[in-house]
């Protein structure tokens, strides 16, 4: 019997995504022992309000409501979404996020496949923008971690834990930010703040980033993913922090960027969304390797607490051009044998 | 047949060929093959025996068909020509005889030797043989393509093209010798320098077996240059360019092939060839795995015409399931009307399934991966939604053999090679188009450059004929002149003579 020359039973972007969900599930459980109940209130509105406006678009576009919830698509937004956002927000940000996401970078791009920028990541994008304070927050002492369920809801309905009284208490910046708050101002202060670094990456984001990792790989070896881009994302960004920090040995080095902050959700999740990723392995290498080079620079020396977001989302800018250019190389590599 | 002892050996899950005994009607369609019709020469209510020939033409494109039944001529149509057996007639079996008549190895040879190349294709066109791979492209065409020069590679395509498909390896199972002789025979029809048999790796004993057939009975000079290419097995490497490119060792789009002086002939293209030219046989008859509805496989030799519905009385409960004619990768549905042809290597029979849903293109390269053939289906599929001819073009969608691995891969459910069929025939249109609007720009210039001319030439012819007009005056003026001179000359001679009293009338005088 002739086999296939590829795998017979392939299966459908729901299944693809169902497996995209189960990868992010050991980095989603770091996080939530990381940010107690605040993030799962996170991950519940983020999920449930994009599902919700997913439904509300395609109902007004008219098409099959149930075709497209039964993608997951927009499970994976809002739960991208909720992964990025620090706990005990007021719960409008994470609608507003998941709201963002949906109508505007998506369906207002003409929905799933047609959408140029990442949804998360816009929707994201958003937050950090108009609400920098709010997301700058990071839960960061024993106290939070032992808030109830009780008392989250009540933070989370009451404005988030910005508005609560003892809030400097319960939060700080991520180790990011003090980081290259420090940096910024070194001479003020030669060493840098003592809670920055943890053991391998950045204090409290480094296990959820191996987390991540694990789950990525996992992905790669289900050939959901391919490697080009959490590869060329990961050497881009090792590179440009190994030589800052040879340059400049105050910069934090590569074991701090890989391990800190959503670097190993950028590379596995994010940046490998193949609806806003450029099309050829070509093209994704440079694309990758320019979202790696981005968060650098954006990281050192930028002013938001993640650079990850911006960066993907500007390399998205590149990607109809990096697409015209494999068409491009192709019409030159066609006519090269001819002459 | 002696092979069947050595057949054994390879543990062959395939069904033997089972003669489909000759139907009560046959409904022969006119156009069997890639081309136009020949014209038809039969008549209402004619007898005719099988093998006769239903329609003629000398154009090599107007493959003839053939009754496959004898009978009466039922209806003729623009698309058809309908045949059922007379009630009180024998009870054909439908099948030839066939291995008693079976010639010795020496006497193909003289029969074979003496043919010139034409005689070739006027026996082959008259026998009605198209591409039995699925093709269905004349095979007198195709030997014509080469002109006179003898074929570079005779490709002989023993692989299967789809993986549900096994009527090729039941073919080899059932008449290897058959098939043996005509290779042969395709060999001195193109007279190919070389030829290579193609078959897949879980065939290869039978290949090798083949291989033994043929240089039993093949020419000394063919002999020599003749081999067998063992490929993988795996879909869709029985596509004629792809086994093609396993062969010659380099890669080959079917463009390339068109172009060059490489032929490929299926196995049961070879049969019917030998069945055509030793035995007189025309093509009237194919060999097709049916699969049901239950995933059985049957090998039949179905005579051509013979409706689908009967099959399905035969193998199937209901008789309302779907017909797939193609297998499983490649087919194509059809309606229940549809009645056996040349180009059924394969039919399915099988209720029908839920299409799975259609999404948008996510963009995920899995199809990419998948392309045989090395395209790039995902931005063909952007390129062909937005009718872009150029794109689709440089990413030579000419080359796509729409073998479907891509649609397989696709986790939208895109039927992708589905669309480039389309795209693929716009964009012949599209270059037609342009061709023609070239040529009508062309020859409108043209036109403009000749009345151009025309108007210089007129022009130049004017002013020619007033040049001519004004020398031919000039001339008389001179004459006139001269006369005027010698006249005056003249006078002047007159007055030396007269008195000088006269002078004043001198000039009246000189000039009359
Ligand atoms: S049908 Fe798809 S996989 Fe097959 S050759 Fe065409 S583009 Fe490639
Ligand atoms: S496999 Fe389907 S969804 Fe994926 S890129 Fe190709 S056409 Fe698009």
């Amino acid at each position: 019997m002739t086999t296939l020359h590829t795998n017979t039973a392939l299966p459908g972007v729901s299944h693809l995504m169902r497996l995209v969900l189960a990868a992010l599930i050991p980095g989603t459980a770091v996080f939530i022992y990381q940010t107690g109940w605040g993030g799962v209130i996170n991950l519940l509105l983020a999920i449930i309000a994009a599902v919700v406006f997913e439904a509300i678009a395609v109902k007004l576009r008219r098409r099959s409501v149930r075709t497209s919830l039964e993608d997951y698509s927009a499970v994976v937004t809002g739960w991208l979404i909720a992964l990025c956002l620090p706990p005990l927000l007021a719960w409008w940000l994470p609608v507003l996020a998941a709201a963002f996401a949906i109508l505007l970078a998506k369906h207002l791009f003409g929905g799933l496949g047609q959408n140029i920028f990442n949804p998360a990541m816009a929707g994201y994008a958003l937050l950090l923008i108009s609400y920098p304070l709010d997301l700058g927050l990071w839960l960061n002492t024993p106290e939070a971690f032992n808030l109830s369920l009780h008392d989250s809801i009540a933070i989370v309905m009451n404005g988030g834990v910005k508005l609560q009284a003892n809030w400097d208490a319960l939060t700080g910046a991520t180790a990011l930010d003090q980081h290259r708050g420090w940096l910024l101002k070194t001479l003020d202060n030669p060493t840098p703040p003592g809670n920055t670094f943890g053991t391998i990456g950045a204090a409290h984001s480094e296990w959820a980033n191996m987390a991540f990792l694990v789950g990525g790989i996992w992905l790669w070896h289900k050939r959901i993913i391919q490697w080009q881009i959490p590869l060329a994302f990961i050497v881009t960004l090792l590179l440009c922090t190994t030589i800052g920090n040879l340059i400049n040995p105050l910069q934090a080095g590569p074991g701090f960027h890989l391990f800190g902050g959503a670097t190993m959700l950028g590379a596995f999740f994010i940046a490998t969304d193949p609806v806003s990723a450029a099309a050829s392995n070509r093209a994704r290498l440079i694309y990758a390797a320019g979202a790696g080079g981005l968060v650098y620079l954006i990281r050192t020396f930028g002013a938001f607490p993640d650079a990850v977001a911006f960066a993907i989302l500007l390399m998205n800018c590149v990607v109809p051009a990096l697409d015209r250019m494999d068409i491009w190389l192709l019409g030159r590599n066609n006519e090269a044998p001819k002459q | 047949m002696d092979t069947t002892a050595h057949v054994h050996d390879s543990p062959s899950r395939t069904p033997p060929v089972i003669d489909w005994p000759a139907p009560e009607r046959v409904c022969i369609p006119l156009r069997q093959h890639q081309g136009k019709a020949a014209a038809v020469i039969v008549t209402i209510g004619q007898a005719v025996n099988q093998g006769q020939l239903l329609t003629h033409s000398d154009n090599l494109f107007e493959v003839p068909v053939h009754a496959s039944i004898s009978g009466i001529v039922d209806t003729i149509t623009a698309q058809q020509i309908t045949l059922r057996q007379t009630p009180n007639g024998d009870a054909q079996t439908g099948s030839i005889t066939r291995q008693s008549q079976q010639p010795q190895g020496t006497t193909i040879t003289t029969l074979y030797n003496g043919w010139s190349r034409s005689e070739y294709l006027q026996r082959i066109h008259n026998a009605g043989l198209v591409g039995l791979g699925g093709s269905c492209y004349p095979v007198a065409a195709k030997i014509n393509k080469l002109g006179d020069k003898p074929a570079d590679t005779l490709l002989i395509n023993a692989a299967e093209c789809d993986p549900s498909i096994c009527c090729d390896e039941a073919l080899l199972n059932h008449s290897i010798d058959e098939i043996a002789m005509g290779i042969c025979l395709a060999q001195h029809a193109t007279q190919a320098k070389k030829t290579i048999i193609g078959i897949e790796s879980d065939k290869s004993a039978l290949g090798q077996l083949l291989l033994t057939s043929v240089l039993n009975c093949c020419a000394q000079q063919f002999a020599a240059h003749t081999e067998l290419q063992v490929v993988p097995a795996s879909y869709p490497n029985g596509a004629e360019s792809l086994l093609m490119s396993h062969c010659v060792g380099r890669t080959l789009t079917p463009t390339d092939i068109h172009e060059s002086q490489l032929i490929t002939f299926n196995i049961n293209t070879c049969y019917s060839l030998s069945q055509a030219l030793i035995l007189g046989n025309p093509c009237t008859h194919r060999i097709a795995t049916i699969i049901d509805s239950q995933h059985n496989r049957f090998n039949l030799r179905l005579p051509l015409g013979t409706p689908i519905s009967d099959l399905i009385a035969y193998y199937e409960q209901r008789r309302d399931c779907t017909i797939v004619v193609g297998g499983e990768m490649m087919g194509t549905e059809v309606g229940l009307d549809a009645v056996v042809t040349k180009a059924s290597n394969c039919i399915q029979l099988k209720y029908v399934k839920t299409q799975p849903t259609v999404r948008p293109c996510v963009r995920c390269s899995l199809c990419v991966d998948a392309c045989p053939v090395s395209l790039k289906p995902q931005l063909l599929l952007s390129a062909a939604s937005t009718a872009n001819y150029t794109n689709l073009q440089t990413l030579n969608l000419q080359n796509c053999i729409e073998c479907t691995c891509c649609d397989r891969a696709c986790p939208s459910h895109i039927p992708l090679a589905g669309i480039f069929a389309k795209s693929k025939e716009q964009m012949r249109q599209d270059t037609h188009a342009r061709q023609m609007a070239n040529l009508a720009k062309a020859r409108y210039e043209k036109r403009q450059a000749r009345l151009e001319n025309s108007k210089q030439r007129e022009f130049k012819k004017l002013d020619k004929k007033q040049s001519n007009l004004n020398q031919p005056e000039k001339a008389g003026q001179q004459a006139k002149r001269k006369l005027v001179e010698e006249a005056l000359q003249r006078a002047r001679d007159k007055k030396k003579n007269q008195p000088p009293a006269n002078n004043n009338t001198s000039p009246a005088d000189g000039q009359s």
